[in-house]
């Protein structure tokens, strides 16, 4: 029975990007909906009527996707992600990165922040020799500082954690 | 216009925002795959403390070398810098690998800079008629140019269409996040109080224009360390000038450049295919196009310079960008308080003349310096991205902070990069994604007041409505078509 389950089931071959985009153009159409519902009375379209139709086209899109991947049995080339990659590894380190950088900013103002910020993607992004760690110190600072002064004093521009 | 002029360049900080925006597009435009509308991105934070008429005259320097600057390595690394420099390989490489540098990179020049003359030249010429057409548009019209648009960007992007499709309808969804414009609504907040504000138009070009492009950088480690070292830079290329022939190819691709470029969301890509496509058939030297011709380079080039001025018409006085780099000026409008639309040039004409001249002066500055200083400029984009990648990203937080002073805008820059950078790995192109962001509330807007207006039959019963809806659907069926990759046979 489990075979039977298993080989039939086995023509059902898509991504998990599209069950992610399923489920969230169902969020989004059901909030439509409800949306349209409330608000249809006052005009045509109402509130929710053009989120409606486009998330109604989202999700008509994906299951098209995955209809004619499932029936064509000819998956579209696709991407899987690969967390030992090294180019999957580094996006992983600056999204990380500026993510700590937008908490950390507040607390110990931008000068420092950034400094570390830069010196630690450009230690990321090159070598680990003593040279350039060096030449990636120096110019972190410089960096930090030239953006600092251009901001604040020649296009009275605030930049985070300053106030 | 002389007023204008004396007014925008009668003062030093123009000149020197001209010159600094000529080289910064340069250098950035040169970088492959990087592109204008990258190169505009990094200096929009830098557009808050400026007039605005200084604000255009940098942005223009930086969009105007930054489309050369994508021909040098279109040319020396067989790389386009920017979509429309695509076709520019076809030629401009072959060449390089002949060992004639030079004249493919003077060639390229040249071209460009005629290009930009010849429609500015038209885009003066014609931008009033058209801002008069533009004004008998009501909400069924603007609904129609704006899905004209967004079809288009869908057609046009690389990929599978129904994923294309799927980009766009994110995007609208995107935009559509927070109040309700008419009755103040909270939509899709999910009871979010940060959501009710939307999804900002800056942090979002910032996130898919800014560090998406380094993520997709860092991923693929790509390296500009090992740029034509063995080739000769002496650049040349008038000489080909002196044929009659060669004048009516550049005349002919820059009207045709020009017409595409007022075609909403066409872009400069379209229209260098089109004209490169139209001359092999009719050229007699249509037979070494992609062998390395000189012909084939000038139209590639002009042809893509003069679509920009047709874009930027259809982006001021219509409020729908034809290509990123417009959307990119559309944010800086938006940050000075000025809203883009049929009225923007009968109350300010000035701003079209500003464009018209900083185009005019920065092409050919990008000329001069690309002439006198080619070495150094390849010199210059050898610089290690270990250093030029982190100081992007910093001035992009910066960039998305400076709009409210509000981290959330970064986070929301963060997620919009995630978004296309993952997304285009899987298939789903940023183009449709960004113009369904941009175009989301003209369309939608203008969808409402149609229908308290008129019946829904009213979209095909006025006829520039009818126009444009035919208009849709014919060019999104050729371009389908024209566009489609076709498979190599010669293989087999």
């Amino acid at each position: 029975m489990r075979q039977i389950a298993k080989s039939s089931l086995r023509w059902l071959r898509f991504d998990w990007a599209y069950i992610f985009l399923l489920f969230m153009g169902g969020v989004f159409f059901v909030e439509s909906l409800k949306l349209w519902a409330t608000t249809k009375r006052m005009e045509p379209l109402g509130a929710g009527g053009w989120p409606l139709i486009m998330s109604a086209i989202w999700v008509a899109g994906v299951l098209g996707l995955m209809a004619f991947e499932t029936f064509k049995r000819q998956p579209l080339p696709s991407y899987k992600i690969d967390i030992h990659d090294v180019g999957t590894i580094r996006c992983l380190w600056v999204v990380s990165l500026i993510l700590l950088y937008i908490f950390i900013v507040r607390m110990a103002g931008f000068v420092i922040t950034t400094i570390v910020f830069e010196f630690a993607l450009m230690v990321r992004f090159g070598g680990t020799s003593k040279r350039d760690l060096i030449l990636s110190a120096i110019t972190a600072v410089i960096v930090t500082l030239v953006v600092y002064y251009c901001y604040t004093l020649a296009f009275k521009i605030p930049l985070p954690g300053q106030l | 216009m002389f007023e204008t002029f004396v007014t925008v360049f009668g003062s030093l900080d123009a000149w020197v925002y001209m010159l600094i925006g000529t080289a910064w597009g340069l250098i950035i435009g040169a970088l492959p795959g990087v592109g204008s509308a990258f190169a505009m991105v990094i200096a929009l934070p830098f557009t808050y403390g400026m007039s605005m008429h200084n604000s255009l005259v940098l942005i223009m320097s930086i969009y105007t070398s930054a489309i050369y600057g994508g021909s040098i390595s279109a040319c020396l690394l067989g790389i386009p810098g920017t979509g429309g420099n695509v076709v520019t390989c076809f030629d401009g490489y072959p060449m390089v690998q002949k060992g004639q540098a030079g004249l493919a990179l003077g060639a390229s020049a040249i071209a460009s800079e005629i290009g930009n003359i010849v429609g500015c030249t038209i885009l003066i010429l014609v931008g009033p008629k058209f801002v008069d057409f533009a004004l008998k548009f009501g909400p069924h019209e603007m609904f129609s140019v704006g899905l004209w648009a967004f079809v288009m960007s869908i057609a046009i992007s690389p990929g599978n269409v129904a994923k294309n499709t799927i980009a766009g309808v994110v995007g609208v969804i995107l935009a559509t996040i927070g109040i309700d414009p008419k009755y103040g609504f909270p939509r899709l907040t999910f009871g979010s109080e940060y959501l009710l504000l939307g999804v900002n138009l800056i942090p979002a070009i910032l996130g898919i224009f800014g560090v998406a492009i380094v993520l997709q950088s860092i991923f693929e480690e790509k390296s500009l360390v090992t740029i034509v070292k063995q080739k000769s830079f002496k650049l040349s290329g008038f000489a080909g000038l002196l044929s009659a022939w060669i004048w009516v190819v550049i005349l002919v691709t820059s009207l045709i450049g020009f017409i595409i470029g007022i075609v909403p969301g066409a872009g400069s890509l379209v229209a260098t295919l089109i004209a490169y496509g139209f001359f092999k058939k009719v050229s007699k030297h249509g037979h070494e196009y992609g062998k390395g011709s000189y012909e084939g380079i000038m139209i590639a080039e002009t042809a893509n310079n003069a679509t920009h001025p047709g874009d930027i018409l259809t982006t001021m006085v219509l409020g729908v960008p034809g290509e990123m780099a417009m959307v990119v000026l559309l944010g800086a409008f938006i940050l000075h308080g000025v809203s883009a639309g049929p009225l923007l040039l009968v109350k300010h004409p000035e701003y079209l003349q500003n464009v018209f001249l900083s185009i005019m002066i920065s092409g050919f500055a990008t000329f001069v310096i690309a002439w006198t200083t080619m070495k150094g400029w390849v010199k210059a984009i050898e610089t290690p991205k270990m250093y030029i990648w982190p100081v992007v990203i910093l001035l992009c937080i910066i960039g998305a902070y400076s709009i409210n002073n509000s981290m959330n805008d970064v986070l929301v820059m963060l997620l919009t990069a995630v978004l296309a950078f993952f997304g285009e790995k899987y298939g789903f192109s940023k183009i449709p994604l960004m113009m369904g962001l941009v175009l989301s509330p003209i369309m939608e807007d203008s969808m409402r007041n149609a229908l308290l207006i008129d019946a829904p039959q009213a979209f095909f019963t006025k006829p520039i409505s009818v126009a444009l809806v035919a208009i849709t659907i014919a060019t999104a069926i050729a371009l389908f078509w024209l566009l489609k990759p076709r498979k190599d046979t010669s293989e087999t």
